[in-house]
């Protein structure tokens, strides 16, 4: 009896097999845990992963949370809503779980606080946002986020949690104020490389997309640009940008122009541009010295050697030519004389004597043409000393 | 004839036949499908793809319960400053981005509350306090210094697994210190709307140095619990 249900067993697995080897269903996963937002606007693409929300003061809107596993672990995830904070460089960061919520964090009503999740698996969960009776004009900013339940670690030095939020932005309908400046860039050189901060201040009460673009212009005005992105710069703050800029081998002085660009009409929002041009602010910082590589260090030093040697030869050229100009005298030239002659006269080579006064082959002297000599005091003295 | 005669063998007649009829169901699924139509029905499940970040080994596997350790420190009448690395090659910041946040993203660090503090047996010390660089108590409402400083700047930040990904328009943080109500996140990383809208990257060398005030008492394991978090913009 048993061992005829252990061969039905066997049997009912190895049918198991054949069917499952010929099945042509199977799932893709992309790793970790995480939501974003479960009904995006089709007409606005930055709604797949923010919300944007326009609320009149004490209305309400009911959206969704998509939560999303996609380890290979079965998972319960808690979720919450948050107010925003600043982080370090003015970016979009969210208070924690602990911290008392006083803005956007407050007005968010999740149905649920936790979920679990079977491996791949993902789920909706509804949740409402109120505005409160009387909320500041502009744009207000929360977070949702998913966290994985873990009980706390009791070793020493950091424990870690890790967590996927959702940006939360809401509007509350008045004046719209988008204005940015430009404040500074910052320039250091570290590693033989520029290393440049951009500051740029929101005195505004929206976000703002922002393009921050930097270009480095060399002292001989060469420009390339090195960066183009697109930030948010939230309402109020300062945000600082750090870019490491590559700088060519070659070296030399350069300095970094800094240039911001966005959308000051007040009919722009997120992810909205106006049809207006946008508005461009610039400013550039000083020069700084970058050190060539040693490649073109060699070069340069073999470039400027030679042009030492070179001009060397030129100025003791020159100053020969001065010297002769000043000092030579000219002397008729007889029946008797030549070229060679006359260099033994005056103690010096007949070739200088062809050049100084431009005689070419075959070095014949006319009678009666001049030449140039050197003084006969020199020469006296040069005789005098040979013969000494 | 030889499978015939093993099965014959192997069951009784009437097992046999309830075999056979479930084979022909089994198969007439198959059959069908292929009598039906000349092209077979593939159908794939993508699960959407969320952004998310972790702590990896090598292998790109999770690590159960990541921590950064701070090398042991010894008792000293002056305040002084202990320096660990977040990010190592055995425990790596692992961000994925499945398209899930085409206009970029941003992560940052913070204490799991802006009240948080290092605690010990019946000791503690803060780690947003900036009065005195981090070496006396301030305003706030505890009564212990400490300030703990981030450095994301001296990391290294390398793409994962893809290949066709690149590092660039993700920019990594500036050096910051934690300030109770002013500075309660530190960036890590900035990425951009021009950055790799599928990719994975891996972070390891962030700089994490803790001041730790005078006459601290000398208990084992100070612990501290702080959260990472990775937002779309």
């Amino acid at each position: 009896m048993m061992l005829r249900r252990k061969k039905i067993l066997l049997l009912l697995i190895l049918i198991s097999v054949f069917v499952s080897s010929f099945s042509n269903v199977f799932a893709l996963e992309y790793g970790g845990i995480g939501g974003k937002p479960a009904f995006p606007d089709p007409n606005n693409s930055r709604t797949e992963s923010i919300y944007i929300f326009t609320l009149e003061p004490k209305a309400s809107k009911k959206d969704g949370l998509l939560v999303v596993n996609n380890t290979r672990d079965k998972k319960t995830l808690l979720l919450y809503a948050t107010d925003s904070q600043r982080s370090s460089d003015g970016s979009f960061a969210c208070a924690q779980l602990a911290d008392e919520k006083k803005g956007v964090g407050n007005w968010i009503s999740l149905e649920k606080s936790e979920v679990t999740l079977n491996a791949g698996t993902n789920t909706v969960v509804d949740f409402t946002i109120t505005a409160p009776e009387n909320p500041e004009v502009g744009e207000q900013n929360g977070c949702i986020l998913i966290q994985e339940k873990t009980s706390s670690s009791s070793q020493g030095g950091v424990s870690l949690s890790f967590r996927t939020g959702v940006r939360v932005a809401v509007t509350i309908p008045g004046e719209q104020i988008r204005v940015l400046s430009l404040e500074k860039v910052d320039t250091t050189v570290k590693d033989n490389k520029i290393k440049s901060t951009v500051y740029v201040k929101s005195s505004g009460n929206v976000s703002i997309d922002t393009s921050v673009n930097i270009t480095t212009e060399s002292i001989f005005g060469a420009k390339t640009q090195v960066v183009d992105n697109q930030y948010p710069i939230l309402r109020g703050e300062l945000s600082t940008y750090n870019f490491d800029i590559p700088i060519d081998e070659t070296g030399g002085f350069y300095r970094v122009i800094s240039t911001i660009s966005y959308d000051e009409s007040a009919s722009a929002s997120i992810g909205i541009n106006s049809p207006n041009p946008k508005k461009l602010i610039s400013t550039s910082s000083d020069y700084v010295f970058i050190v060539p590589t040693i490649n073109y260090l060699v070069m340069y030093i073999i470039l400027i050697v030679t042009i030492l040697i070179l001009g060397g030869i030129f100025v003791k050229r020159l100053l020969f030519f001065q010297s002769v100009k000043k000092t030579w005298e000219k002397i008729p030239v007889t029946e008797d004389d030549n070229i060679q002659t006359i260099a033994q006269k005056y103690s010096i080579s007949w070739k200088k004597i062809a050049q100084i006064n431009k005689i070419k082959e075959p070095y014949t002297l006319k009678n009666g043409m001049s030449l140039l000599v050197p003084p006969r005091i020199r020469n006296t003295e040069k005789i005098l000393k040979r013969s000494a | 004839m030889i499978i015939q005669f093993l099965l014959t063998a192997m069951f009784k007649k009437s097992t046999l036949f309830s075999i056979t009829v479930i084979g022909i169901l089994i198969m007439s699924l198959f059959i069908k499908d292929a009598f039906a139509s000349s092209t077979s029905n593939f159908t794939q499940v993508i699960n959407p793809g969320v952004l998310s970040v972790d702590i990896v080994d090598a292998s790109y596997v999770t690590v159960g319960s990541p921590s950064v350790v701070f090398p042991a420190t010894t008792f000293n009448f002056a305040c002084q400053t202990n320096t660990s690395t977040f990010g190592t090659t055995t425990e790596q910041i692992y961000v994925k981005n499945p398209d899930a946040a085409d206009n970029g993203w941003v992560m940052s660090i913070a204490g799991s509350a802006t009240t948080a503090l290092w605690t010990g047996t019946g000791s503690t010390y803060d780690f947003n306090d900036s009065t005195s660089s981090g070496c006396t108590d301030g305003v706030d409402a505890d009564i212990v210094g400490g300030q703990m400083t981030v450095d994301a700047s001296v990391s290294t930040l390398a793409i994962g697994s893809c290949a066709s990904c690149v590092t660039t328009n993700i920019t990594k943080g500036s050096s910051s210190s934690f300030v109770q109500g002013t500075t309660d996140s530190i960036t890590l990383l900035n990425a951009t709307s021009s950055s790799n809208d599928i990719g994975d990257w891996k972070l390891q060398g962030v700089s994490i140095s803790q001041k730790i005030p005078a006459e601290q008492p000398a208990i084992a394991d100070y612990a501290l619990n702080m959260v990472v978090s990775i937002i779309a913009n």
